[in-house]
């Protein structure tokens, strides 16, 4: 992830400028161009082509999406996944933006916090989950800190959808917002004194220079990174599986976990595929966007 | 003259004023901060401490009162149930981590050198390709690579965990080495 921090900012704002007339590689320097691509041009066949297409084959018959609609579980199996996607993404990145700007500050016991703040992002995934689980369990910390200090009996989170999707959604904030933190914070960085130093001459300090010089600077990076958390976040298994596996009664499960649920519990793997794959309408729009980078160094003031 | 004393005394009176409250602010965000990201840091040693086997209840004790590293040296002895290879397990652990990390590396970064240093022509097909795989998070693939891995004859082997790593970490390695 070294180069995350590294590279990351650097096309927030400056990126370096394209020759005019593209040069072709000629002999030796296109063998080599070719030798080097080969590997993942090999990965990428081996593992997500054919994975992909067999994926594909196993779901293609349309009466397993039928099938799919007319299970009672799948529509709010939807809904959970775009609030789970939609609270978790942006929530965080927002949460994220203005945090970075936080640990910006020049005091030694914030640039501390920060290697705490961090934690959650080095822990692995399945253990923090299991241990947010532990904590809202009955009995468990949440609600024996809520009697001890306040007397309030906690609520049963796992016992309730909205409870429950919302202690998903938290997790998953908790575990992955340190992350995009610290690549907000990298790119703030990169952001050099003399813009500043120009904007507070006209008069742009305190949350004015936020959103009409930092904000700008930093919002194809942070569409950037809403895309791609998006995608990421569709697919995340591991925090509904652990946190509130899908309970109470499968209420809080997403695609992916309903995916799961119909290959390996019920033996229906092809409906499992096209559980999952009934998501790509949505995704696919984010890849092309995606693939059309905004472009980093046209960032206006 | 006395107004033109107090004016700046006020001033910087309240100058100072919001400066503290900033750094009085900050500061307690910094603490909310801290025990957001070590709650449940918190609560997985309060467990692993608990002498009790099999208790994760809040009792009231924001410390066991005889916390023991009893369930710390059952694992390291693989006593403990379920933890009888627990050396092996971490072995397994650490060769994918390891070996995962090494060849998304070594396949990101040869592949964005091609790309962006040396400009291969349609290069960027490359890169959106390589994107493209997050259009199906890996999660969705776990049924076909639960097949494909058999028919590649790795089923029951590290390296096809290895293979679904590096799958689908490289393309951001690639993608965030050519920014």
């Amino acid at each position: 992830m070294q180069q995350v921090l590294g590279a990351g900012p650097t096309a927030s704002v400056i990126r370096p400028p394209r020759l005019p007339g593209r040069r072709t590689l000629r002999g030796s320097d296109f063998r080599w161009a070719i030798a080097f691509v080969l590997p993942y041009a090999a990965v990428f066949f081996v593992f997500v082509v054919y994975p992909f297409g067999y994926a594909l084959w196993m779901a293609h018959k349309p009466s397993l999406y039928a099938e799919l609609i007319a299970d009672r579980s799948y529509l709010p199996t939807v809904v959970n996944t775009l609030l789970f996607a939609g609270f978790g993404v942006n929530v965080k990145m927002f949460l994220a933006l203005l945090l970075s700007g936080f640990f910006m500050r020049r005091r030694w016991w914030i640039r501390a916090s920060l290697a705490v703040f961090v934690l959650p992002w080095v822990i692995a995934a399945a253990q923090a989950c299991v241990s947010f689980h532990w904590m809202l369990q009955e009995q468990g910390l949440v609600d024996g800190l809520l009697s001890a200090l306040f007397g309030i009996d906690g609520p049963i989170w796992f016992n309730q959808r909205w409870l429950a999707l919302g202690s998903d959604i938290i997790v998953y904030i908790w575990k992955w917002m340190p992350f995009w933190t610290v690549i907000f914070l990298a790119a703030r960085m990169r952001i050099t004194g003399d813009i500043y130093d120009a904007a507070e001459v006209d008069g742009a300090t305190g949350t004015r220079r936020f959103v009409y010089v930092t904000f700008p600077l930093l919002a194809n990076l942070y569409l950037l990174c809403t895309l791609l958390s998006t995608l990421w976040i569709v697919g995340d298994f591991t925090t509904i599986y652990l946190v509130s596996g899908g309970g109470p009664a499968g209420t809080t499960d997403v695609l992916a976990t309903l995916g799961f649920h119909y290959a390996f519990d019920s033996a229906r793997p092809a409906l499992g595929v096209a559980a999952v794959l009934s998501a790509l309408p949505v995704l696919i729009p984010i890849v092309i966007l995606l693939m059309r980078r905004p472009q980093t160094s046209e960032v206006e003031l | 003259m006395s107004v033109a004393l107090t004016l700046p005394l006020s001033a910087r009176r309240r100058y100072r004023l919001r400066r503290g409250l900033t750094e009085a602010g900050s500061a307690i965000l910094a603490i909310v901060l801290l025990i957001w990201s070590l709650a449940p840091v918190y609560n997985m040693f309060l467990i692993a401490l608990d002498p009790e086997e099999g208790e994760i209840e809040f009792d009231g004790n924001l410390w066991p009162p005889e916390p023991s590293l009893e369930g710390f040296r059952a694992v390291v002895t693989q006593e403990a149930r379920y933890l009888e290879d627990f050396w092996h397990q971490f072995g397994n652990s650490l060769f994918i981590g390891v070996l995962s990390m090494f060849l998304t590396v070594a396949i990101g970064s040869l592949a964005s050198f091609a790309v962006s240093r040396m400009r291969l022509s349609k290069g960027s097909l490359l890169t959106n390709a390589a994107l493209l795989t997050y259009a199906i998070p890996a999660s969705f693939l776990i049924v076909p690579y639960f097949r494909i891995m058999h028919s590649y004859g790795l089923s029951n082997n590290l390296w096809s965990v290895i293979a679904a790593q590096v799958t689908f970490a490289t393309p951001f390695a690639i993608l965030i080495l050519q920014l």
